[in-house]
């Protein structure tokens, strides 16, 4: 890979791969941990709606995953997530690079979705930078077996104008068009 | 003990991609300037400069599936909702906790993933 200074910027291309590589290589480490491997396994055994439940229930319970002989390293976080694109996603592992390169990149991650066809999911700008969906109500979506293509624009969260706040649903039929 | 389901040079590979594609300079410089965008702008900035059609016509190696989209972090676990059988939501509430950094809740990211695949690797950049 070439190496390039960036423009305004005071690391270049090399320094921020090195450290990228470093930071990636700490996540990848503890996803091959066998006791990862192990309950990552037992995850996707289930079917694909009982598994936002157990990202609740183990991933995200520090004391289940010591139970299991994991140790979450320092600096790495589990959480969950959702994207513009409403892939089914279930949990991430996340690293936050050093300060100086949040003016480019600010973490690395490695992300735990249900499997899903590229063609069910859009990629077109539009689609990709919708608002996400509140994590509790996509997960309560993906519990109920329904596509997250077709929840109505309110239930996204909102915080650009007036700060964060989610918009409620007020009972609005999942499946009800919205234009 | 199962067999492995996530293998180390598959991850190792991918990794080595995703580094290459959101190194490269037009991907920061498109990163940066979103950095520098107001925050009720960067979502229209993005869908110009931050579409992965937009980012392989600067020279960016784009991978077969490579998504990038805003996206949201739960600092820690959401109140449980119900949802009917017909699809209909009870009334939820934002948890303080979610407000935990000083830029809001949206931010951005790219995520190499090909379709059907369980897991994939990102970076992010939030707001």
């Amino acid at each position: 890979m070439e190496n390039v200074k960036y423009a305004g910027l005071d690391f270049d291309r090399a320094e921020l791969s090195k450290v990228m590589e470093e930071y990636y290589s700490d996540i990848l480490e503890f996803i091959l941990h066998p006791a990862f491997q192990q309950t990552f396994a037992e995850m996707m055994s289930l079917q694909p709606n009982l598994r936002p439940t157990f990202v609740s229930e183990v991933w995200l319970e520090p004391q289940e995953l010591e139970r299991r002989g994991l140790r979450v390293p320092d600096g790495v976080l589990i959480q969950t997530s959702a994207f513009g694109d409403r892939r089914p996603t279930l949990f991430v592992v996340k690293k936050f690079l050093p300060e100086k390169y949040h003016r480019a990149w600010e973490n690395v991650n490695w992300t735990f979705n249900n499997e899903f066809k590229d063609e069910d999911v859009p990629n077109d700008p539009e689609s990709s930078w919708r608002l996400p969906l509140a994590v509790s109500v996509q997960n309560a979506l993906m519990s109920g077996g329904f596509d997250l293509q077709q929840a109505p624009k309110e239930m996204a969260i909102f915080q650009e104008l007036d700060g964060p706040e989610i918009v409620r649903s007020e009972k609005r039929p999942v499946n009800e068009s919205v234009a | 003990m199962p067999d492995p389901m996530i293998d180390r040079k598959k991850v190792k590979k991918e990794m080595d991609a995703l580094i290459e594609m959101i190194t490269h300079p037009a991907f920061v410089a498109a990163m940066k300037e979103m950095k520098e965008t107001p925050v009720a702008a960067r979502r229209k900035l993005a869908k110009d400069v931050l579409a992965v059609d937009a980012l392989r016509n600067a020279g960016v190696t784009m991978p077969r599936g490579m998504r990038v989209t805003t996206r949201y972090f739960e600092p820690g676990k959401t109140e449980a909702i119900q949802v009917s059988p017909d699809g209909r939501l009870s009334t939820i509430k934002l948890p303080k906790e979610l407000v935990i950094r000083g830029g809001g809740l949206v931010s951005w990211g790219g995520c190499a993933c090909g379709g059907g695949l369980s897991f994939c690797g990102g970076a992010g950049g939030s707001s």
